[in-house]
């Protein structure tokens, strides 16, 4: 491969761009090849031929160029047979788990349904299928852009219980500086209306057409108006504008004071944007003069982003002495195509320059590190991919991790995309794996009071649900509280009264006393995939600045 | 005539001088250099916004309230996708980025896109060098 060619000459520099660009999930290459001639092929059976003998080929070949990129498509004219033989091709050359798909006959299917047979049927022990992650889109559709970390809304990020009549949907992160958030929506509220029209049981067309006009509004500077209830049960209602919205990925950084010294405490939402580096940096050094000798970090709607992110994160936690000669994550392809490591990164990397844009931090700085032997983890089924190879590279190395929360997403996969035809195809290509050599979380990392034994997956802490009673980085917030609790008695809070779900307060000098707060009520798995669902269109939804322009 | 001449040849020195001076400063009030835009640069934005969807085939980007203020440089990325079970994926792949950047060229702002040779002189002439 050329990549070890060049490794010799540019070691550190694709040390540095190789996790970035294979393990950070999936961004789209579609480098252009050239077209080659054209045949009709004919099944046969388990033999393959590669995948650049079908490449372009397609039964309506797109002329002029990328509006993005500008290069012109390669496509020529070909057959949806051949489009089917270059998606055989392609899986059989790429897939992780080629080897447990059935080769089935082209002419079969069509070719969308060609492909969503292209895939492993085994399921996880949950019985979901092992994998969700397959599918292709129309590349039109993928190419969509947003400045890094910005995307229009009003700032408000909802968890979307139920979305079909009666609707329950609960805001349970503002970002900050933004109308929203100043406006003084609370956290728990519950949208009521929009626009005028009954949120809950809004049914008609016209009903939902105003609803998905103002949740989903592109145009800025359009108001809407949105009435709520909150925790008191006491109504009001909100005119907001749309806007575009810088996330603020690294929500909160402070040190709370408990019995056993100072604890810092982090609301990370995503390992995306660039600027997390330095934020990240600064946190831990202040951390670290201020003495901190024990760290949770609230991973509860990181989606993910760059693994190098993760993995300085990881370093930061752990330190020298425990990351030394281990590996952060191993990129696990199939066995065509070689392995990959991803170090624990003990240096500033200044991946925003390494990416494009400006120099945010110096490179090569050590990185501030607490040397901590545990640390404790804030999920729900909202916290994905790097934020789970964070969680699951400590434990390779032995950092003793303690959930508390929900079950995570459950995606130790990723994917370069590839485009053929005008569609993007999505087809797991690798899995990460700890030092240990574990990466078969496809169920999530679930947080249990007890782990079982040879339960890789499950992981030492609390199994609890949030419940928007308080506002995040509270110490009276449920997640948080219950860490807080662990802390002081290594163990977790007990729920004493189901309908009231109050937590008993703890023996210790602390106060960690937490009312209504619910526990249970429905199954993790399918609140991440809702979570998830509403995270991708709310995450970074702000309101307009109001002084900028 | 050894005088003269010398008296010409270091007339002709120092205008020669002068003239390297002279090219030199108009090179380098010409020469482009990375800038920003001070707050309240709503109208800037619009013409910027625009300018970038017409680079990009007419796509709709957003691009934050104080774009310029703080770097020079703007990062475009893939928006996440969803997979059909409902979990997002976020493409944070490195080749990703398309990269705008806003120069000052004497009086001129300008926007240019790094990865070809496409530039746009804006309306405003209010940015500064970084």
């Amino acid at each position: 491969m050329n990549i070890k060619k060049t490794a010799s000459k540019y070691p550190l520099l694709l040390t540095v761009l190789l996790p970035l660009s294979l393990l950070t999930a999936c961004g789209g290459s579609s480098k252009p090849r050239a077209p080659l001639a054209s045949t009709e092929s004919n099944w046969v059976k388990d033999q393959f031929q590669p995948s650049a003998n079908f490449v372009a080929q397609c039964e309506d070949p797109r002329v002029g160029s990328s509006p993005i990129t500008g290069i012109a498509y390669p496509d020529k004219q070909g057959s949806e047979l051949l489009e089917k033989h270059w998606q055989r091709a392609f899986t059989n050359e790429t897939y992780l788990w080629y080897k447990e798909v059935v080769d089935k006959d082209p002419k079969d299917f069509n070719l969308i349904d060609y492909f969503a047979q292209l895939k492993t049927m085994a399921v996880t022990d949950s019985g979901r299928d092992k994998d969700q992650f397959h599918w292709l889109q129309p590349t039109s559709e993928v190419e969509e852009l947003t400045q890094l970390g910005v995307s229009y809304g009003y700032g408000i990020s909802f968890d979307r219980q139920q979305s079909t009549p009666p609707r329950q949907w609960v805001v349970n992160n503002l970002t900050p500086d933004t109308q929203a958030f100043t406006a003084g929506i609370s956290r728990g509220s519950r949208l009521l209306e929009v626009d005028g029209v009954d949120f809950v049981n809004g049914s008609n067309q016209t009903d939902i057409d105003t609803i998905n006009n103002a949740i989903f509004s592109t145009v800025e500077g359009e108001t809407h108006t949105f009435k709520f209830i909150d925790n008191n049960d006491i109504e009001y209602q909100i005119e907001l504008q749309t806007a575009a919205i810088t996330g603020v990925p690294l929500q909160i950084a402070k040190t709370i004071e408990t019995p056993q010294g100072k604890t810092g405490y982090l609301l990370l939402n995503s390992f995306y944007n660039s600027t997390v580096e330095k934020d990240l940096f600064d946190s831990f050094t202040a951390f670290a003069k201020q003495g901190v000798n024990d760290l949770i970090i609230d991973l509860r709607y990181n989606g993910g982003g760059y693994l190098a992110l993760s993995s300085q994160l990881a370093y930061m936690v752990a330190g020298k002495d425990a990351t030394v000669g281990k590996v952060y994550e191993t990129t696990v392809y199939n066995d065509k195509i070689s392995n990959e490591q991803t170090p624990f990164y003990d240096e500033t990397l200044d991946l925003r320059r390494l990416i494009g844009g400006e120099s945010i931090i110096e490179a090569g700085q050590i990185l501030p590190a607490l040397n901590l032997n545990r640390v404790y983890v804030l999920t729900t089924g909202s916290s994905c991919s790097a934020s789970e190879s964070f969680m699951n590279s400590l434990i390779g190395i032995d950092i003793e991790v303690i959930q508390i929360g929900t079950t995570t997403c459950g995606k130790p996969y990723g994917f370069v995309s590839e485009d053929n035809c005008g569609s993007t195809y999505f087809t797991v290509q690798f899995k990460g794996e700890n030092d240990a050599g574990f990466g078969d979380y496809a169920d999530g990392l679930m947080p249990a009071k007890f782990p079982e034994a040879g339960k890789l997956a499950q992981v030492q802490g609390c199994p609890m649900e949030e419940d928007y009673q308080h506002n995040l980085g509270d110490e009276q917030e449920i997640l948080l509280a219950s860490a807080l609790y662990y802390q002081t008695n290594n163990d977790c809070p007990e729920v004493v009264d189901k309908s009231a779900m109050k937590m008993r307060p703890m023996s210790s000098t602390a106060s960690f006393s937490v009312e209504e707060t619910e526990l249970q009520g429905k199954s993790p798995l399918q609140d991440a995939i809702i979570r998830d669902v509403y995270f991708d269109k709310y995450r970074h939804i702000k309101t307009r600045g109001r002084n900028d322009n | 005539m050894i005088i003269n001449f010398f008296f010409k040849e270091k007339k002709t020195i120092t205008l020669s001088i002068l003239a390297f001076a002279l090219c030199a400063c108009a090179s380098q009030a010409h020469e482009k250099e990375a800038a920003l835009l001070p707050v309240n640069s709503a109208q800037a934005r619009a013409e910027i916004i625009e300018l970038i969807s017409l680079s990009l085939g007419g796509k709709k980007i957003p691009i934050a309230e104080n774009v310029f203020q703080h770097s020079s440089r703007l990062l475009l990325g893939k928006t996440a996708v969803t997979s059909p079970a409902g979990i997002k994926v976020i493409r944070a792949d490195k080749d990703a980025a398309i990269v705008f950047e806003l120069v000052k060229q004497g009086d001129n702002c300008i926007l240019r896109r790094m990865n070809n040779a496409q530039e746009w002189q804006l309306k405003t002439k209010r940015c500064f060098k970084r």
